[in-house]
């Protein structure tokens, strides 16, 4: 087998040498037998004619030979290749604008795909990730949330469902580091002992947690992440030992985990749980997250099962803080990905109708491209070609298209993934690792061959199907069968009706970012300007940490350019930690009678600073303080919920303590300009015994707000030199932040729906073109019969017009069907909205007459007696 | 010269050739003699199917080729056979003898 190879390799890149060898194999044959013929008696002439009468035809034997040596099938390959190349190259506007579209629609795939890929389908880094299970605690009321350590630690000791079960903080405590004097807040994560165990983190240097570090007065040991490690420790593997200063208590460094693995994002350190302080203890203190593998050979319904029978007896156990609670598994994958893959899966479709449209193209520009070749083909069948040759050649140049086009679309999807990582959402950070990989690779095959099926699909059909010789007679005349021409309409509709879809998709997500955009957010977020702050409390004197906040706000206050400044715990669009609260005098007769409201302690001026309505009663007098009543303004829906007859002001609120209700404020949304409108309450600052852990200043600028950064941080020196300050940012920004993955969306089916329609635009025009010069002749008699170039166009118009308004007709039906499933991609927008559905039909009406009007031009403007002549 | 065209299958042309380079290297022009005077001058193998069969029976590896110097001083590409050619002539020539056998058994009886 070797020698075979041997010989066909040397055949393929040899062949010089190896034919003429042959040739002299054979003459050396054809003299010998000359030789032996004049040996005979014969006279030379008559031997050598003899002889060549004998040896018949010398190419048919070399031919013979050649195909013997079995490289047959590669020559001809080869001879078809250089063929199609050379046609490629004669007719360069037909290439390229094969080659274009080719590239544009496998580019978007492979672009696509490897978007999808990092995304929403990629296997998490863990250890066997299938079998690892997210856990949510569902309420009395229906709702997801997070569980108590207590939970945990019930769950933990029951569950034999799992191998193992860890549980991760939720309130993602801020710690400050004192970094070589300049303090920093660092994102940190409260993990139980087990939980990179469980995940199956192995880490980089050194170990995880050993049980001894989670016992309340255990030592002080920490994780870092890869990141922190890299970036603040230098990347020296001796920082395992270390001591970092976090919130003025030493910690060692036990562990650095391998890059990848911030989970949860953003968290550059973990400590270990350590059963004592506030987080871990009460039942109600729902803090955290449990994650679980599962043990060999349970199923996810065999742990539900076994979960919920611990979650009844917690609820039992436990009436006020979890009656009626159960629990909710879901696997691991689901949780990350979940929101995520609708919207990638949805723009993967587009993705693909733009491929179904420039495969149609393809197919288009190949159908013509045959036609104009049929006197060659019937040349050459009559020469003795078989079907399959041409076929194959057909196949060959199809094939050198689309894989140039494969080329070009690589670099294009190269292109189009960078400008994505551009306006990627904030909250999809999987994006910033798509990039062209082998799994964008077999997209882009997967492409390829597609385009290259379907691009042959239609010419092979009529092309290489047996065709007569008579077609030779019209070699120099080409002409379209009925066929070929319905064809070629067909494939044009079609296109038609995809890019419709597609600009349907788009106009929709238009006009649901812009209503987003102007949706009411219930508060002023012009200039304004946002910064966390963390002072450090200390325990000996709260009251003391308290005036340093407002010192800072009274210093802040008299900064030139500041009109107005506020405090506050949590600020609206950043959630909020939300409590039970019910009337005073009907309290409820079990947890679920209480209505949950966010809350919020803010300093007196908040709603003016936020521009936040107060419609009803005074609101916060200045001079509340700790002693003084407790007040609480509450706002319009919790108002409408617990007063629905009456007047709010002057009633009381039942939370740990009844407050006097002083003012009803305007709703303002938690979460984004999608969001609802949740109901809330707030308390003067003031009145807690101790500031919170952080507070948020909101300050209001005459100007720009990004001018007065500057200034304020140095007035919050003055009072402090070490306090972190963080998450400094405009209002607007954040809004503008939340609204981005909205933003994204439309961006990238805008980017699709443009480039469908100018693809079907081109086909239209290609055909129209096409239908004018076959029809010259026709309208030559036409204008020497009498008809004037206004008749011309009108027939033009109405031939195309025809394709265009069925194409559109079958787009918008596809485009009512499919609509639907964009509901959850819009923002009080119906998928229906007939604005949407009438400017873009018009829209891809217009663009089509320009396609028309075009080549009817030239129908227009040639003179009858060229038209008659025309061939 | 009376030419007497049988049509060989091209099985058998194999072994034919095989046979006759069983007993020595032969260059193609020999092969054709040899076995036109072996067989009484009955078989003259065409050069548009002995050439064919040459090149691949030694694309299969059942004879290779090495170009020498002839008789008449010329440079020509001489063939011999192989062990695995051996080994096919062997297994051919057994196949043949039962074939013949069989078809001489039932022209007879018939």
């Amino acid at each position: 087998m070797l020698r075979d190879l041997s010989i066909r390799l040397r055949a393929l890149f040899r062949r010089d040498a190896v034919e003429s060898e042959l040739d002299e194999e054979l003459r050396y044959h054809f003299e010998h037998q000359v030789e032996k013929l004049t040996q005979s008696g014969l006279p030379p002439e008559e031997a050598r004619r003899r002889a060549l009468v004998d040896f018949g035809g010398t190419e048919q034997i070399k031919q013979g030979c050649r195909e013997a040596r079995g490289v047959n099938f590669v020559e001809t390959l080869l001879a078809d290749i250089r063929y199609g190349l050379r046609a490629m190259l004669r007719n360069p506007g037909f290439t390229s604008v094969a080659v274009l579209t080719a590239a544009l629609g496998i580019g978007a795939t492979t672009a696509m795909f490897s978007t999808l890929w990092a995304v929403a389908l990629r296997p998490l880094p863990f250890y066997r990730p299938d079998r690892l299970v997210w856990i949510d605690a569902i309420t009395d009321r229906g709702q997801r949330n997070s569980l108590s350590a207590l939970d945990y630690f019930d769950y933990r000791d029951s569950a034999t469902a799992f191998e193992s079960l860890a549980a991760r903080s939720i309130w993602e405590p801020g710690k400050v580091i004192e970094n070589q004097g300049e303090p920093e807040r660092v994102v940190t994560a409260k993990v139980s002992g087990n939980f990179f165990h469980t995940l199956g983190m192995q880490p980089l240097y050194g170990r995880s947690f050993l049980a001894a570090e989670e016992v309340a007065g255990g030592p002080h040991s920490v994780v870092v992440s890869y990141s922190y490690w890299h970036n603040k420790l230098g990347a020296r593997q001796e920082a395992v030992g270390t001591n970092l200063d976090i919130d003025d208590s030493a910690y060692t460094i036990v562990g650095v985990m391998p890059s990848g693995y911030d989970y949860p994002t953003g968290a550059s350190l973990w400590l270990p749980m350590q059963g004592g302080g506030d987080e871990e203890s009460g039942r109600g203190n729902n803090n955290f997250q449990i994650i679980g593998r599962l043990a060999d050979g349970v199923t996810l319904e065999q742990a539900q099962a076994r979960m919920n029978s611990i979650a009844a007896r917690i609820a039992t156990q436990n009436p006020d803080a979890k009656g009626g609670w159960s629990v909710a598994l879901s696997p691991l994958a689901e949780h990350f990905f979940g929101k995520v893959r609708p919207l990638m899966l949805m723009l993967m479709g587009a993705a693909a109708f733009l491929l179904l449209i420039s495969c149609a193209n393809l197919s288009s520009l190949m159908l013509a491209r045959v036609i104009s070749r049929q006197g060659e083909f019937a040349l050459r069948l009559s020469l003795g070609a078989s079907t399959w040759r041409l076929g194959r050649q057909l196949l060959v140049e199809s094939l050198m298209l689309t894989t140039s086009g494969a080329g070009l679309g690589l670099l294009l999807a190269a292109i189009g993934i960078h400008a994505e990582k551009e306006f990627a959402p904030v909250d999809m950070p999987q994006l910033g690792s798509a990039r062209i990989d082998g799994h964008a690779l077999l997209a882009t095959v997967a492409a390829t061959a597609l385009a290259t099926i379907v691009a042959c699909l239609a010419p092979a059909f009529r092309g290489s199907s047996p065709i007569q010789l008579t077609n030779l007679h019209q070699a120099g005349r080409v002409t379209e069968s009925r066929r070929h021409q319905a064809s070629r309409r067909f494939l044009v509709a079609s296109q038609i009706a995809l890019s419709l879809v597609l600009l349907v998709a788009m106009g929709l997500l238009l006009r649901s970012a812009d209503r987003l955009q102007r949706a009411d957010s219930g508060m002023q977020p012009d200039h304004l300007l946002t910064l966390n702050i963390q002072l450090p409390v200390s325990e000996a004197s709260p009251q003391r940490t308290q005036q340093e906040y407002e010192d800072i706000l009274e210093r802040v206050r008299a900064l030139p350019g500041v009109t107005s400044a506020a405090g506050a715990d949590q600020l609206p669009f950043f959630g909020g930690p939300w409590n039970g609260v019910y009337r005073a005098d009907r309290p409820p007769q079990n947890p679920s009678g209480a209505i949950p409201a966010t809350r919020r302690f803010v300093t007196e001026d908040f709603f003016q600073t936020m521009g936040i309505p107060i419609l009803a009663g005074q609101g916060f007098a200045r001079n509340a303080t700790a002693g003084s009543l407790p007040v609480t303004v509450i706002s319009r829906s919790l108002a409408r919920q617990l007063f629905p007859d009456g007047d709010a002001v002057g009633k009381s609120l039942g939370f740990a303590v009844p407050l006097e209700i002083v003012g009803v404020a305007g709703d303002v949304r938690d979460f984004g300009p999608a969001a609802d409108f949740r109901p809330a309450f707030y308390i003067p600052l003031r009145q807690l015994p101790a500031p919170p852990p952080s507070m948020r200043l909101v300050i209001r600028s005459a100007d720009s707000p990004d001018v007065l950064v500057p200034a304020v941080r140095s007035a919050i020196r003055e009072i402090d030199q070490r306090a972190p300050l963080y998450e400094i940012g405009t209002m607007d920004q954040w809004i503008y932040d939340s609204t981005s993955r909205q933003r994204f969306t439309s961006l990238v089916i805008s980017a699709f729906a443009g480039l469908a329609l100018i693809l079907a635009a081109v086909s239209l025009l290609g055909l129209m073109s096409y239908t004018v010069a076959q029809q010259m002749h026709e309208f030559g008699v036409r204008m020497a019969l009498g008809a004037k170039p206004r008749d011309i166009l009108r027939l033009l118009l109405g031939r195309g017009m025809a394709l265009v308004m069925g194409g559109t007709a079958a787009g918008l039906a596809a485009a009512m069907a499919l609509s639907r499933f964009l509901r959850s991609f819009l923002f009080q927008i119906s998928p229906m909205d007939p604005v949407v559905f009438l400017s873009v039909s018009l829209l891809l009406i217009l663009v089509s007459l320009l396609a028309i009007y075009i080549p009817a031009r030239r129908a227009m403007r040639v003179d009858p007696v060229t038209a008659l002549r025309y061939e | 010269m009376p030419k007497h065209e049988i049509d060989l299958p091209q099985g058998t042309l194999d072994l034919l050739i095989l046979r006759t380079l069983s007993l020595g290297a032969l260059h193609g022009w020999a092969i054709s003699e040899r076995i036109h005077q072996v067989s009484d001058k009955v078989l003259q193998v065409k050069q548009g199917s002995l050439y064919p069969a040459l090149h691949r029976m030694e694309r299969r590896g059942w004879i290779k080729a090495k170009w020498g110097a002839s008789e008449n001083n010329r440079r020509a590409k001489y063939y011999e056979l192989t062990r695995t050619g051996q080994t096919h002539l062997e297994a051919g020539e057994g196949k043949w003898k039962r074939l013949t056998a069989a078809v001489g058994q039932i022209l007879e009886t018939a």
